[in-house]
């Protein structure tokens, strides 16, 4: 007990008094944290929207000006000609433009079906969408006033009782209904930071004792293979519960997102998840004899496993064997757990499936590399 | 004479390159043995399997009647070892590195204390406790690294290479510190590529190419041989194998 204690003494100090180290530990959650809350955000708004207009009516101008208060579109002036579009379009101007033919007002006058164009830039597949989104809604409004009036009209000429069917559409949204994407970037966080920094601090505080030449001295004191194992992650898995904390009140305080479920279980999630990237981190330390190989190992690890992980882009939109594959990611089933956590307050009895994934994956990893290290140091 | 090191048809081999080649000798308790060769003669990987770093190919050993092959880790309980590179942390401080390795080695805090005093007279560092070990110039390395080498009182040290990039007068101390321990009854086995360093020892063993060439006093060499110094000695054992 004593020879682990002090193990774990002295990886602290070592780790504290290294100024890279502190910065790694302390600057990289803070930086993710401000870059994730406010930069990072998949809201989409202020859309650059162009009016070409050849039909200069009252009804043109209320259709964009509605677009505009809105919020979500940007006036972004006019253009008047495929030449100017193209223009406007390549230029960055704009994102969407909007093409009022002629005789847009007098076929709505008339009572006949009036056309507006949209065309959009498309090489952001993503904002297109939205602002397809967002417009069809505006129009589809409109198309509802029209009706109504339409109707009142009729009503008045005939005084006749007239029935007009209508569905009404109310979208609820449960779990985000602000729909901010810090709330959903945030608790993603946790695992973003926890994977980098544990998994980086495991295998470079191992590495750095074979570049010294220190483990050697390690191996002929009298410390169990397991006495080493447990003497080294025990400091940076207490390093990696500090960050958890750092970021639930930093997200709580700072970009105001509340924390749903219960504390308690979102910290024994992360232990069980730390459980696997401190096993990794003790994995490519056997397999590294430079702290350099042992970064680069890490990054190359650490990469995709956030990109199919699901921490931005969903899961199920994946080839299904890139799918198969995300199932071995500890990430996936933390991502799953956090948010749940966070933002639906789930608990135990809801998530049990992907503690226990995270529980068995951890573990696996552990004794394999736990297993190596030992064959390593006789 | 009761043996603390005993070793037989050691034999080390690395793919189709043999470090040490089916060697034979043995250490008697409070001895200082000399092992003397050139870089890459087999010394360091001799010394790596006595001490259970390094799994041997064949032949067998014995340290303090424990066998190399599989009671490695009751040998670890009674050898202090010193590697080439001075293993110490560089960003742990003095006395942080003698606590450290007091603590892995089993050692009360009292204990500990005890020894450190002892080490910081030893290694002249008394007033430098608090001083950055990566600083210190290489005499003082040297001897921290001998120090928290053998911070647990051990029957054997084995020390590789302990001079290698240290001034003459920090050498002279160092043998002097190795000759005090050995006459309080610790063995010591070391390497060294010095040949001056030769008449420091009790005994030597002069390995080349994994092979043990000669071995005996260096009274008894020279004699045998007739020849006025070691050095010539090594030189013409070589030139005859070439």
């Amino acid at each position: 007990m004593r020879r682990i204690i002090e193990l774990v003494r002295k990886e602290f100090i070592q780790t504290l008094r290294d100024k890279r180290m502190i910065g790694l530990i302390f600057v990289a959650p803070l930086l993710q944290l401000i870059m994730l809350g406010y930069a990072v955000t998949t809201d989409v708004k202020h859309i650059a929207l162009c009016v070409w207009d050849n039909d200069r009516s009252r009804e043109s101008r209320e259709l964009v000006s509605k677009a505009v208060v809105s919020g979500y579109f940007d006036d972004s002036g006019t253009v008047g000609s495929d030449e100017e579009m193209e223009r406007a379009f390549k230029s960055g101007r704009s994102d969407l433009v909007i093409y009022f033919p002629p005789e847009y007002s007098k076929r709505i006058k008339r009572g006949e079906k009036a056309k507006v164009e949209l065309i959009a830039d498309g090489s952001d597949s993503n904002l297109t969408n939205i602002a397809f989104g967002y417009m069809g809604q505006i129009i589809n409004l409109e198309n509802n006033k029209l009706q109504i009036e339409n109707v009142a009209r009729l009503k008045a000429a005939k005084g006749a009782e007239i029935k007009v069917p209508l569905i009404e559409l109310k979208p609820r949204v449960l779990y985000n209904p602000e729909m901010k994407s810090a709330n959903y970037m945030i608790p993603g966080e946790i695992g973003l930071i926890l994977t980098l920094i544990t998994i980086l601090l495991t295998s470079m505080s191992i590495t750095k004792e074979k570049e010294s030449g220190t483990i050697e001295q390690l191996i002929v004191s009298p410390l169990r293979s397991s006495e080493v194992i447990i003497g080294k992650t025990i400091p940076f898995a207490v390093i990696g519960m500090l960050i958890v904390l750092f970021i639930i009140t930093g997200g709580i305080f700072v970009f105001n997102i509340t924390l749903k479920g219960n504390i308690f279980t979102l910290f024994f999630a992360s232990f069980l998840f730390l459980l696997n990237t401190l096993g990794i981190g003790l994995f490519i330390s056997t397999i590294s004899k430079t702290q350099q190989q042992a970064m680069l190992s890490s990054i190359i690890f650490i990469l995709p496993s956030i990109m199919i992980s699901g921490f931005a882009f969903p899961v199920s939109n994946m080839p299904i064997e890139i799918q198969w594959l995300s199932y071995l990611l500890p990430l996936r089933y933390f991502f799953i757990i956090i948010r749940g956590i966070f933002l639906k307050g789930a608990g135990f009895a809801i998530l049990w499936p992907e503690m226990l994934a995270l529980f068995l994956l951890g573990t696996t990893v552990f004794i394999l590399a736990a297993l190596r290290f030992r064959k390593k140091l006789s | 004479m009761q043996m603390s090191v005993q070793v037989n048809n050691l034999v080390k081999t690395f793919g189709s390159f043999t470090a040490v080649d089916d060697i034979t000798f043995s250490v008697e308790k409070g001895e200082i043995f000399g092992f003397i060769g050139p870089n890459g003669a087999g010394k360091s990987t001799t010394i790596r399997m006595l001490c259970g770093i390094l799994d041997q190919t064949s032949g067998a050993g014995t340290v303090e009647g424990f066998s190399i092959k599989d009671e490695s880790e009751k040998i670890k309980s009674v050898i202090g070892y010193m590697s080439q590179k001075f293993s110490l942390y560089d960003d742990l401080t003095v006395e942080e590195n003698i606590n450290f390795y007091g603590g892995i080695h089993g050692l009360s805090r009292a204990e500990t204390k005890k020894r450190k005093d002892w080490i910081l007279e030893m290694a002249g560092l008394r007033g430098k406790e608090k001083n950055i070990t990566g600083a210190l110039s290489g005499g003082w390395r040297q001897r921290l690294s001998l120090g928290c080498a053998i911070i647990h009182a051990p029957k054997v040290v084995f020390l590789d290479e302990p001079t290698a990039g240290v001034d003459p007068i920090s050498r002279r101390e160092f043998w002097s510190l190795i000759r005090g321990l050995a006459d309080s009854g610790t063995t010591i086995f070391v390497t060294t590529h010095y040949m001056d360093e030769v008449e420091f020892c009790d005994r030597i063993a002069m390995i080349y190419k994994g092979k043990i060439v000669a071995m005996g006093t260096p009274l008894e060499l020279k004699t045998a041989n007739k020849v006025v110094n070691l050095e010539m000695l090594f030189v013409n054992l070589i030139r005859s194998m070439e």
